[in-house]
C-alpha cells in the first residue's frame, strides 16, 4: 500500500529522485577531475563544465594544483582568464605544469564594481572557458553571486570563485562548494554543498612527495674519508654551513626525524653548487 | 554595353543641403546668380541673372557663395553610393554618375528593381534626379539631360530597344554636344537643330570643315570609338559627418548619429572589403572648440550594434564641454578581410570564439584600462622573476609554430623543478626571530638550498631558495640573498 502511494506521488511528478538527477547530470555535464577520491566524492563524478563553484580556504595549500588536471583540459578548447588573483600566477611554472602562457588572460581591475563587472562580461562572454576569480570584498551579497553564477550558465563558463574559509557557513547560490584546507602532506577537501546527493564528504588528496622531502642536515651528509686531503678541505666547509643553518634551527630537527634511507635520497636531490 | 546617368541638376543647392529650406535662396557665383531654389524661381528669378538685377526682383532673397569644394564631394558621396551597384563608376562633373551595368544585370535579377532602388533611394533623400540610359556612356549622359524614362528605352532583361533610342538621340538638341561653341554657332547658323540632322551629314565633309573634334564625338556617341573614362575608386580612408544646427547637448542625443555615422562605415567597409582598427571621433562644439577623441578596436567582424555600445561606453567618462555642433568620424587604418578558410571539423567555432574573446577583450579594456589586462609571455631569462612578462592583452593570430614551440620548451622542465604557482612580486621581507623566521606566522624550512645566481652583468643577484612550510599548512617559496642576509618570500605552492 505503502509503494503503491509512493510511486503515484512519483507518476504525479511531484517528486523526482536525487539519483536521476544525479544519473543525467553524470551523463552530460561533467569533467573528470584528475583524481578517482574526488570524483568518487563529486555525485556527478566530475566537475561541472559551467556555473559558479566555489573554492574556501587559503593560498598556498594546492589550491591550484589540484584544478590543474581540469583547467588542463578546459584550456584546450577555450582560454582562461585571472580576475583580480591574491598574487601573481607564476607563467612558467603554470606553463611547465601544461597551461599554455599564450591563453591566459589577467585582468586586475581596481574597485569591486570593475571586478564584478568585469566578472560578468567574461562570464558572460562564452569565450572563456574558466574563470578564476578573487574579489577585494570577498562576503558578496546573494544577488551578485547569483548574478555571477547565471552569467556563468549562459556563458558555459566554469567560474571558480575563491573565498575566505570563514564564509563557509554563509549560503551561497554556488552549487558546488569546497571547504580546502592543509593536512599533513596533503590537501584536505570537505565538499560543503553539492548538487545531486548528500554533501559533507571529506577527503584528502595528497601532494606531490617532492614538495615535503625534508632534508637531513648536513652533518649526516656521506664524506669522503679515504682522501685526507679531501678531508682537511671539506671538515671547515661543512662546520660553515652547519653554522648557517643551526640559526634557521630546521636541520636539528630534521636530523631526528630522518631515517637513514632519505640521506642517500637527498644526496642526489641536491643541486650542485 | 549598358551605361546609365544620373544627373541631380540641383546639386549646387543639394550639396549645401539648402534646398530643403522654405525660404528664397539662391546661390551666386562671381555676381552671377546660378541657381535658384523654387520659391525664389517664382518671383521670377532665373539663373544667369546679376546679382543687382535678382535683388531689385526681390529683396527678400537670401543669397549664399556657390560652394565648388562641397560640390565635388557631394558627387563623390553619389558616386560611393552606387558603388555597390557597379564596380564601373565614372564621375561626370558637374553633376552627373556613370554606371555601367550589364555586368550587375545578373546579381539584382532584372532592370526594373533596380531602378526602383534608384528611385526610392533618391526620393528618401529629397533629391531630384535625371535618368539617361544607353548603349555607350557619352549618349546615356546626353540622354539623361532630357530625362527620358528608360522604361521607353530599355527591357526589364536589359536589352535596348534599338528604334526608340535611335530616336531619342536623332531628337537631342545639339547644344548639349561636348563641342566648342564656335561649331556650335556655325552648325545652328547651318539650320542644324537636332543631333540628328548632324548625323544625316557625311562625316568626311563635317571633319573636313568643323575638325577631327566634332567625328570622334560622333563615334563616340554610336559607339565606333571606345569612349574611355578614368574610373572611379572609393577614397582610402573612410572620413563623414553629421552637423547639427543648434547642436546637442545630451550624450543620448548623440546616440543617433553615431549610429547612422557607423552605419555609413559599415558599407564603406563593404566596398572596400577590409576592416578598421581605430574609430577616430570629433567634436565640432558651437563655440568652435574641438574635442578628439579615438577608439582603437581589434574585432575581426563588423559589427555596428556592438560597436555602438562600445562607443557608448567610451564616451561615459568624457563630459560634454557645450552643444556639439558638428561629430566627425574618421577612419584611416584598414585590414583585408580575413578570409577564413573553414575547415570541416571546428575551426569555424574557433574562429567565432575568438571574435568574442575580442569583444570582451574591447570592452574590458575601454572601461578598465588597457593597463589592467594583460597576457603573460615566457622569457628566456634565470631569475624568477625575469622569466615571464606581461604583455598588454591582445588577440593576434597565434602563430601554431611558436606555439608548439613554446610546448615543447616547456615540458621537460616538468618533472624535475619545483617551481611554485604563486609568485609574490615584488618579493616580501620575512623578519628573522629568535624562533626562526616569521611571515604572518611561522616558516619552517624543508628542503633546500637551491642557488640561484644570475644578472651578474647588471646588479649580481645570489639567493638560496627553499621550500618552507607556514605555520597554517601552506607551502612557500622563500629565499636568503646572500648579498644582503636577509629572507625573502617569493611564492606559494598553491
Amino acid at each position: 500500500m505503502k509503494s503503491h502511494s509512493l510511486n503515484q506521488l512519483l507518476d504525479e511528478r511531484k517528486l523526482w529522485r536525487g539519483q536521476q538527477l544525479r544519473r543525467s547530470a553524470a551523463a552530460s555535464d561533467r569533467l573528470s577531475t584528475g583524481f578517482s577520491a574526488l570524483d568518487n566524492a563529486l555525485h556527478t563524478g566530475g566537475w561541472p563544465r559551467s556555473g559558479s563553484t566555489e573554492l574556501l580556504g587559503e593560498y598556498g595549500i594546492g589550491e591550484l594544483w589540484f584544478l590543474l588536471p581540469a583547467l588542463r583540459e578546459h584550456l584546450a578548447d577555450r582560454p582562461m582568464a585571472w580576475l583580480n588573483p591574491p598574487y601573481l600566477p607564476h607563467a612558467p611554472a603554470l606553463a611547465a605544469q601544461g597551461l599554455a602562457v599564450n591563453k591566459q588572460l589577467l585582468v586586475r581591475p581596481k574597485t569591486l564594481a570593475d571586478q564584478l563587472w568585469a566578472a560578468e562580461e567574461l562570464l558572460r562572454s562564452g569565450a572563456y572557458s574558466a574563470v578564476l576569480s578573487w574579489f577585494n570584498e570577498p562576503n558578496l551579497n546573494d544577488r551578485q553571486l547569483r548574478r555571477l553564477h547565471i552569467a556563468a550558465l549562459e556563458g558555459q563558463c566554469w567560474h571558480l570563485h575563491f573565498r575566505p574559509a570563514s564564509l563557509a557557513q554563509q549560503i551561497s547560490p554556488a552549487p558546488l562548494r569546497l571547504n580546502l584546507c592543509a593536512a599533513q602532506q596533503a590537501l584536505q577537501i570537505n565538499i560543503i554543498k553539492q548538487q545531486g546527493g548528500h554533501a559533507g564528504q571529506q577527503l584528502q588528496l595528497a601532494r606531490p612527495a617532492a614538495l615535503y622531502l625534508q632534508q637531513s642536515a648536513a652533518v649526516t651528509w656521506p664524506t669522503y674519508n679515504s682522501v685526507s686531503a679531501a678531508k682537511a678541505q671539506t671538515q671547515p666547509q661543512a662546520l660553515r654551513k652547519i653554522n648557517l643553518l643551526a640559526n634557521t634551527a630546521i636541520f636539528a630537527k630534521a636530523a631526528q626525524q630522518d631515517s637513514t634511507v632519505r640521506v642517500s635520497k637527498t644526496g642526489s636531490n641536491e643541486p650542485p653548487h | 554595353m549598358l551605361w546609365l546617368c544620373l544627373r541631380l541638376p540641383a546639386l549646387p543647392l543639394d550639396a549645401l543641403g539648402a534646398k530643403s529650406s522654405a525660404g528664397m535662396l539662391a546661390l551666386r557665383h562671381n555676381n552671377i546668380i546660378v541657381m535658384a531654389n523654387d520659391a525664389a524661381q517664382q518671383t521670377g528669378i532665373a539663373a544667369g541673372m546679376s546679382v543687382s538685377s535678382a535683388m531689385s526682383l526681390c529683396s527678400a532673397l537670401e543669397l549664399r557663395p556657390r560652394d565648388l569644394q562641397a560640390e565635388q564631394q557631394y558627387l563623390e558621396n553619389i558616386a560611393l553610393w552606387a558603388y555597390r551597384f557597379s564596380g564601373d563608376i565614372c564621375l561626370c562633373p558637374p553633376n552627373a554618375v556613370l554606371l555601367e551595368l550589364s555586368a550587375s544585370l545578373r546579381l539584382f535579377k532584372n532592370l526594373a528593381r533596380l531602378y526602383r532602388k534608384f528611385i526610392s533611394a533618391f526620393r528618401r533623400r529629397g533629391l531630384s534626379v535625371q535618368l539617361g540610359i544607353a548603349h555607350t556612356p557619352l549618349a546615356a549622359e546626353l540622354l539623361s539631360h532630357q530625362n527620358i524614362s528608360p522604361a521607353k528605352l530599355v527591357n526589364a532583361a536589359g536589352q535596348l530597344h534599338q528604334d526608340e533610342l535611335h530616336n531619342a538621340l536623332q531628337a537631342l538638341p545639339i547644344d548639349l554636344l561636348p563641342l566648342a561653341p564656335k561649331t556650335l554657332n556655325t552648325l545652328r547658323e547651318m539650320g542644324m537643330h537636332t543631333l540628328g540632322n548632324i548625323q544625316d551629314l557625311p562625316r568626311a565633309e563635317l571633319e573636313r570643315r568643323f575638325g577631327k573634334g566634332i567625328t570622334t564625338t560622333l563615334a563616340k556617341l554610336q559607339g565606333e570609338q571606345a569612349d574611355i573614362r578614368p574610373k572611379f575608386a572609393p577614397p582610402d580612408t573612410f572620413n563623414s559627418q553629421r552637423h547639427f544646427d543648434g547642436g546637442l547637448h545630451s550624450k543620448q542625443q548623440l546616440r543617433f548619429p553615431i549610429s547612422a555615422l557607423l552605419s555609413e562605415l559599415e558599407h564603406y567597409l563593404r566596398l572596400r572589403q577590409c576592416l578598421n582598427r581605430d574609430l577616430q571621433w570629433e567634436f565640432h562644439y558651437l563655440d568652435g572648440s574641438k574635442e578628439a577623441w579615438s577608439l582603437d578596436l581589434s574585432q575581426r567582424h563588423f559589427d555596428r550594434r556592438n560597436l555602438i555600445e562600445l562607443v557608448m561606453l567610451r564616451l561615459e567618462p568624457l563630459s560634454l564641454q557645450g552643444a556639439v555642433e558638428t561629430l566627425s568620424l574618421r577612419c584611416e587604418q584598414f585590414i583585408g578581410n580575413e578570409q577564413h578558410c573553414e575547415q570541416l571539423f571546428d575551426t569555424a567555432n574557433s574562429s567565432k570564439q575568438q571574435e568574442k574573446a575580442a569583444q570582451v577583450l574591447d570592452k574590458l579594456r575601454l572601461r578598465l584600462g588597457s593597463q589592467r589586462c594583460h597576457q603573460f609571455a615566457l622569457q628566456d631569462a634565470h631569475l624568477p622573476e625575469l622569466n615571464w612578462v606581461l604583455r598588454d592583452a591582445h588577440t593576434a593570430p597565434q602563430t601554431p609554430s611558436y606555439n608548439k614551440l613554446q610546448a615543447q620548451a616547456a615540458t621537460p622542465n616538468a618533472t624535475n623543478l619545483l617551481r611554485p604557482n604563486w609568485l609574490c612580486h615584488p618579493p616580501e621581507a620575512i623578519s628573522e626571530t629568535a624562533e626562526g623566521l616569521f611571515w604572518q606566522g611561522e616558516l619552517h624550512l624543508l628542503q633546500g638550498p637551491e642557488r640561484f645566481d644570475g644578472q651578474w652583468w647588471l646588479q649580481r643577484q645570489t639567493r638560496d631558495y627553499y621550500i618552507a612550510r607556514h605555520q597554517h599548512g601552506a607551502l612557500c617559496w622563500v629565499f636568503k640573498d646572500c648579498l644582503n642576509r636577509r629572507w625573502y618570500l617569493h611564492g606559494f605552492f598553491g
